[in-house]
């Protein structure tokens, strides 16, 4: 199961794709969290896992929160005898130092840092508030959180302004020894031809970099390409794998409404995507109604021979590219396939030549090591 | 101009094997190797037994290098014996030094003999022998999962179940091994 507990609406940037919407100085009150972490658990058998995950804004501006909250998630494993939990935060980083880092990590909370890449593309959606660059403090923060945890994943956000600068900047933050990348396409932006077949360009080159760094004996994990390999290895993908929408996942915001989903939270103000409150605990007729649409697929998409390792069972990246949680729009559609045949692409020759970091890695062929050059 | 979803182009075989099919092929191949192996080495035993080893595709040597005699005295007005050497499986009288073992000397026997048996040289890599499982195909040549002990995995697999969330997309990462049947 996983959890987001949205600790605060504010945030010290201003990326003009946000959707968080507008910034306000809410924070998620003690009792909110506390109610939150006792719904979660009464749904919660020792053999299950958890995640907990901390948003904003930047939840970094609520570390406090952050920390109390944690441990008392913690507190709750601990008495429900559960498996397994993990945190998880997405940041700027532009607010994370050595200390925080460390408690982060010793607490067992992954962390994620938000960065568009090389500087001109940072810097086009990635500005502190008033305006100014922060790319120089938010590279600082990602060092500091890959010297801590070197499989510290970064989001890079693509969107048509930044597409044509998509391999380069994914080859920097390769560069700076990040291992774990994710491409992530901004589905709410106007994507046109022009931008599609810069983007099928960009992520060719993006596609080259990924098998340039098996040859050179890297385990690097791009997940996008890694989805796509990972759902041809298992026949498609499996109900794991999906999105699991106000079912298996639930968002809190500072006010205790409840959201199928941290991407639809925004300023907080619209009904359509709320399923209940944590007061009353998730409304089952909400959650039908905002959850009704998915999992049946369209003609256009019982006629593709990709769905099956598509992600057009995600009902926010629909909700965000279509306006329907049940549709992909055509800018997810579109990339997915772009996805799919580069990484079978890149997959078959490295197969072919017998790579052994690819063969341990996907088929978990750990001989393979042998075959190494 | 604003973009259309339309379905993928037919689907084309990706060219690479999913995990199922991988095992498939693995298993088969590993099956082929370890008979083929077998027969090779039956084929090599029953011609051995056949037609004794030879110097073109005699293996290995199985009996330990044979150290030359040392020279005995003999008694005085008896002629020199020459040791009499056996070859295993064979019926013909042709000596061949590298499996010649020399008889024991009967007690009393003290005179050196003849020239000692040379010794043979050290054996070298052979040559598959004829029958046996022929070259080895390219990689990949692996053993089935579980066969070996795992090693570090790469981040794939350190943190399959964390998924991020944060800029404007959200980030389900998948692990090829979970939910598989």
């Amino acid at each position: 199961m996983e959890l987001t507990l949205v600790l605060t609406h504010a945030c010290n940037l201003g990326c003009p794709y946000c959707y968080m919407g507008k910034k306000f100085g809410r924070r998620m009150p003690e009792a909110i969290a506390e109610k939150a972490l006792a719904w979660t658990f009464d749904r919660l058998q020792p053999d299950d896992e958890l995640q907990v995950g901390y948003f904003g804004g930047e939840p970094l501006l609520a570390y406090d929160l952050l920390q109390k909250y944690h441990l008392r998630a913690q507190e709750y494993a601990r008495l429900k005898g559960l498996r397994k939990l993990v945190g998880a935060m997405t940041t700027n980083a532009t607010l994370l130092d050595e200390t925080k880092m460390n408690w982060l990590v010793e607490h067992g909370v992954v962390a994620a840092v938000s960065l568009d890449g090389v500087k001109a593309a940072h810097d086009l959606n990635r500005p502190f508030v008033n305006g100014k660059s922060s790319f120089d403090a938010a590279l600082r923060g990602l060092k500091i959180a890959l010297a801590r945890a070197p499989l510290t994943e970064v989001l890079c956000v693509i969107d048509p302004q930044t597409v044509g600068m998509m391999a380069e900047s994914a080859k920097f933050i390769l560069d700076q020894g990040v291992r774990v990348l994710s491409l992530s396409l901004n589905y709410a932006a106007n994507w046109d031809e022009a931008a599609l077949a810069t983007y099928e360009r960009e992520y060719e080159k993006v596609g080259e970099l990924f098998g340039s760094a098996f040859r050179t004996g890297g385990d690097i994990y791009i997940a996008s390409l890694d989805a796509k390999i990972a759902g041809r290895l298992k026949g498609g993908l499996k109900d794991c794998d999906r999105c699991s929408f106000g079912v298996g996942e639930v968002a809190v915001a500072p006010s205790g409404n409840m959201y199928p989903c941290e991407r639809l939270v925004g300023e907080d103000n619209d009904p359509k995507w709320q399923i209940g409150h944590i007061d009353s605990g998730v409304d089952p007729v909400r959650l039908r109604k905002v959850n009704g649409g998915r999992g049946v697929l369209d003609p256009v998409c019982q006629a593709c021979p990709l769905k099956d390792r598509c992600m057009n069972t995600c009902g926010c990246s629909n909700a965000m590219s279509s306006g329907d949680v049940g549709v992909p729009g055509a800018a997810l559609c579109l990339t997915e396939q772009i996805h799919a045949k580069v990484a079978d692409r890149v997959a078959r020759n490295l197969f072919w030549e017998g790579n052994p970091v690819f063969l341990r890695k996907f088929y978990h062929d750990t001989s393979a090591a042998l075959a190494a050059p | 101009m604003s973009l259309e979803r339309k379905p993928a182009d037919p689907e084309q075989d990706p060219g690479y094997p999913n995990s199922q099919e991988y095992s498939t092929q693995r298993r088969t191949f590993l099956t082929l190797i370890g008979a083929a192996a077998v027969a090779g080495l039956g084929g090599l035993l029953a011609y051995q037994s056949y037609a004794g080893p030879t110097t073109s595709i005699a293996p290995k040597p199985l009996v330990a290098p044979i150290v030359p005699a040392k020279p005995q005295a003999m008694p005085l007005g008896e002629p020199p014996v020459a040791p009499q050497v056996e070859t295993p499986g064979r019926t013909s009288t042709q000596v061949t030094p590298p499996e010649a073992t020399p008889r024991a000397a009967p007690p009393g026997v003290v005179a050196p003999v003849q020239a000692p048996v040379k010794t043979p040289e050290p054996a070298q890599p052979q040559a598959i022998p004829l029958g046996g499982p022929g070259p080895v195909p390219a990689k990949p040549v692996t053993p089935a999962k579980g066969d070996v002990a795992p090693v570090e995995l790469p981040p794939a697999h350190a943190n399959p179940d964390v998924n991020i969330r944060g800029g404007s997309g959200k980030v389900v990462h998948i692990d090829p091994t979970r939910g598989q049947a």
